[in-house]
C-alpha cells in the first residue's frame, strides 16, 4: 500500500485534483463563519483534513506524507492552542478576564470583537487539520515513517 | 500591579496547559529543552498556587468568570481554601516529579519519548488544576478528561508490552468512569438546566427534585464514575496492574495527585450539589461508602501483605489509604470530613515519597522485589532512610503526619460512637506495620552487608525524596497548616443546607 499510487485511473486522479480546492475553500468558509453560523474551527478543520486524506488515498501514502510533512504537522499541532491561549493571555494583560475581548482597546467595539473569536477558530482549525491528518497517517503506515 | 490578584486561578490552569503546547513546539527547535522548560513552568505554577492559597486565606474565596460574563452563563472558576490546598499538592508534586525525572527518564526512555513525557506531565498538571478549581460540573469533566488521557499515555509511555496492556486496561476502566460522570452530568442538566455548582444546588432545592429518579441516577453515575477514577474499593482493580508496570515518578504523581483529586471531586460534588441531607437520608451514599471504606482498609492491607513486588504492594496500600479518606467523609461529621481530607493531604506526601524511593532503588539496582532488598540499608543509606521515614509515617507512628491524620480519624469515629471503625483503623495500622516493617527489616537486618558497597542515587532524585520525607515529619508537627485550609471548608460543606 505504501508503494506508489493506489490507482492509475486518470479519471479518479483528475476528479480529485478538481475537488480538493473547493473542499478546502469550503473548510475555510466553515472556519471563518464559525461565530455567526453553524460550524467552527473543529468542523472546518476536519473538512480541510479530509481533503488531505482524499489526496493521500488517491495518490498514495508516500505522496500524501510528502505533501504534508511530519515536521510541519508537528509544528502546526500545538500552534492552535498557543494562538488560543495567547489571545486569552492578552486579555489578561489588559486587566480583563480570560477571553474577555472587550478589555483589549482595539476590540472594544462589539463587532470588531467578533473577529477575535475568528482568530481563536483559526487556531483550532489549524490544530484539528494537522491532528486529523496525523491520525490518518499514523493508522495508515505503521512501519513507514509518516 | 499589572496582574490583578484575582487572575491567579486562571493562570494556575493556563501556565501548565499553555506550557505543554509551548514545550511541544520548542522541542522541534531545541532537543532536551523540555526538562528545563517544564521545571520553570511548574515552579511558577507552584509559586502561584502558594500565592493563591495566601490570597484565599486572607481575603476570602476567589470566583473567576471567563469572557467577562456572569455565572451561570460564564465558565466559573472557584477557589476556596480546600481547592487551594489541592492545587498546592498538585503543583508541588508535579514539580518534584519533574526534578526527579531528570535522571530517571533519561535512563528509561529514548530522547523522543523523553520530550513527550514532559509535555504529558504539563498537560496532566493543567488538567488536574482545572479539575479541582472548576466551578461547574462540565468543566470539571473537561479537566477530568485532560488528566485521564494524559495519565493513560504516561502509563503506556515505557512502550513495553506489559505497560501497554496495563495502560489499556486502565483506559477501559477510566473511560467507563468518565462516561458515567458525563451521564450523571447529563441527567443533572436535563433536570435543572444548569451546570454551575452553586446554581445546581439552588435549582435542585427550588424545583423540589429530591425525590426525582433522574437525580438519583445522576448521583449513582457520578459517585460510581469518580470511584473508578479514585480507585475506591471495589473499583480499584485497574490500579495495581497500572502501577506495577508504570514508571515510578508516574506512580507517585498518580497515587499522590490523580486519585486524590478524584476523591476530592467526589466530596465536593456530593456535598455542594446534593447537600449533606440528601446523601445521608435520601440516597445513603455516605453509609455505603463508609462500609466500603471499612472493607477496603482491611482487604487492601491484606492484599498488600501478600505482594512481593513493592510497587504492587504500594498500590494495594493506596487502596487501603483511599479507604481512610473515604471513611472520614463517610463518618459524616465535620471532624470526620476534616480528618479524611487531612489524610488525603498526608497520604499524597507519604505515598509519593515511597514511590520515588522505590523508583530510585530500581534505577540504581534494578531491584523491585521485596526479597531482593537485602543489604539495601548499606547500599543506599540515604534513600532507605527517607523510605523508612515515609513508611513509619504510613504506619502512623508519632511524630509523623500519618499519626496525626489517623489519630483524627479515630477521634472522629469515636466521637460519633462508631467504635467499629476506630477498631478497623487500629487493626489496619498493625497490618500496615507488617508490610512496611518487613521491607525495613530486610533492608537493614536482612544480611547482605558484605557485598554492599555504597552506591547512592543522584542528587536530583534524592532531593525530591528528601523533601517529601522531611515534610512527613514537618506536617506531623505543623499539622495546623493544612488544617487551617481544610477546616473552614469542612465547616461550610457540612452546614450547607437544603433550604437556601
Amino acid at each position: 500500500m505504501s508503494e506508489g499510487p493506489i490507482t492509475k485511473d486518470v479519471l479518479v486522479k483528475t476528479v480529485t485534483k478538481i475537488l480538493i480546492p473547493p473542499i478546502q475553500l469550503f473548510g475555510l468558509y466553515v472556519i471563518m463563519h464559525g461565530h455567526i453560523s453553524p460550524g467552527g474551527g473543529f468542523q472546518g478543520g476536519v473538512i480541510i483534513a479530509s481533503s488531505f486524506i482524499l489526496y493521500a488515498l488517491v495518490f498514495g501514502y508516500r505522496e500524501g506524507a510528502h505533501r504534508a510533512k511530519l515536521k510541519i504537522r508537528q509544528f502546526l499541532e500545538p500552534l492552535g492552542p498557543i494562538i488560543f491561549g495567547t489571545i486569552g493571555l492578552i486579555c489578561i494583560l489588559f486587566s480583563g478576564n480570560f477571553l474577555q475581548y472587550s478589555a483589549i482597546p482595539i476590540l472594544a467595539n462589539a463587532e470588531i470583537a467578533a473577529t477575535a473569536i475568528s482568530l481563536v477558530e483559526i487556531g483550532i482549525g489549524i490544530t484539528v487539520t494537522a491532528v486529523i491528518f496525523s491520525i490518518f497517517m499514523a493508522m495508515g503506515g505503521r512501519k513507514t515513517d509518516g | 500591579m499589572l496582574l490583578n490578584q484575582n487572575q491567579l486561578p486562571i493562570l494556575l490552569v493556563l501556565i501548565p496547559l499553555f506550557g505543554a503546547y509551548l514545550a511541544a513546539i520548542s522541542v522541534l527547535f531545541k532537543k532536551k529543552i523540555n526538562n528545563i522548560l517544564s521545571l520553570i513552568l511548574l515552579s511558577l505554577s507552584f509559586f502561584l498556587s502558594l500565592l493563591t492559597a495566601n490570597h484565599v486565606l486572607t481575603s476570602g474565596d476567589i470566583s473567576y468568570h471567563t469572557a467577562g460574563l456572569q455565572p451561570p452563563f460564564a465558565i466559573e472558576i472557584v477557589v476556596d481554601p480546600l481547592s487551594a490546598l489541592m492545587t498546592i499538592i498538585i503543583t508541588s508534586l508535579s514539580l518534584l516529579t519533574v526534578i526527579y525525572s531528570r535522571e530517571f527518564i533519561r535512563k528509561e526512555l529514548s530522547d523522543k519519548r523523553e520530550s513527550y513525557y514532559y509535555i504529558l506531565v504539563l498537560l496532566l498538571t493543567g488538567g488536574l488544576n482545572w479539575f479541582v478549581i472548576a466551578g461547574d460540573i462540565f468543566n470539571m469533566f473537561v479537566g477530568l478528561e485532560i488528566l485521564s488521557i494524559s495519565s493513560y499515555s504516561l502509563i503506556a509511555i515505557a512502550q513495553n508490552k506489559e505497560a501497554i496492556a496495563s495502560a489499556y486496561q486502565y483506559l477501559l476502566m477510566g473511560s467507563i468512569g468518565s462516561s458515567f460522570f458525563l451521564l450523571g452530568t447529563g441527567y443533572l442538566y436535563i433536570m435543572t438546566g444548569t451546570l454551575n455548582f452553586a446554581d445546581l444546588a439552588i435549582r435542585i432545592a427550588q424545583l423540589g427534585l429530591f425525590n426525582s429518579e433522574a437525580i438519583f441516577a445522576s448521583t449513582a453515575f457520578i459517585v460510581t464514575g469518580l470511584s473508578i477514577k479514585g480507585a475506591i474499593f471495589p473499583l480499584h482493580v485497574w490500579m495495581p496492574d497500572a502501577y506495577s508496570k508504570a514508571l515510578a515518578p508516574i506512580c507517585a504523581l498518580s497515587s499522590g495527585a490523580i486519585i486524590e483529586a478524584a476523591v476530592y471531586a467526589l466530596i465536593r460534588i456530593t456535598l455542594t450539589v446534593y447537600g449533606i441531607e440528601f446523601i445521608t437520608e435520601i440516597v445513603p451514599v455516605k453509609t455505603i461508602l463508609l462500609w466500603l471504606a471499612g472493607i477496603a482498609i482491611i482487604i487492601g492491607s491484606l492484599y498488600a501483605i501478600s505482594q512481593s513486588n513493592i510497587k504492587r504492594m504500594l498500590a494495594y496500600s493506596s487502596v487501603s489509604q483511599m479507604g481512610y479518606i473515604v471513611m472520614g467523609y463517610g463518618i459524616g461529621t465535620q471532624l470526620g470530613l476534616s480528618a479524611g481530607i487531612l489524610h488525603l493531604f498526608n497520604h499524597s506526601i507519604m505515598k509519593a515519597c515511597l514511590f520515588f524511593a522505590v523508583g530510585a532503588i530500581a534505577y540504581k539496582t534494578g531491584k523491585t522485589d521485596l526479597y531482593e532488598y537485602e543489604g539495601m540499608g548499606d547500599k543506599m543509606p540515604v534513600t532507605m532512610m527517607f523510605f523508612s521515614l515515609a513508611a513509619i509515617s504510613m504506619v502512623g507512628i508519632p511524630p509523623t503526619n500519618g499519626f496525626i491524620s489517623k489519630f483524627y480519624l479515630v477521634w472522629a469515629s469515636a466521637s460519633s460512637t462508631r467504635w467499629i471503625f476506630a477498631a478497623i483503623i487500629l487493626v489496619s495500622s498493625l497490618l500496615n506495620a507488617i508490610y512496611f516493617f518487613r521491607i525495613i527489616n530486610k533492608a537493614y537486618f536482612g544480611g547482605g552487608h558484605e557485598e554492599a558497597s555504597r552506591d547512592e542515587a543522584p542528587y536530583t532524585m534524592l532531593v525530591p525524596i528528601g523533601v517529601l520525607a522531611i515534610s512527613c515529619v514537618v506536617f506531623g508537627l505543623a499539622f495546623n497548616i493544612p488544617l487551617s485550609l481544610i477546616e473552614p471548608v469542612a465547616e461550610k460543606l457540612m452546614t450547607l443546607s437544603l433550604i437556601i
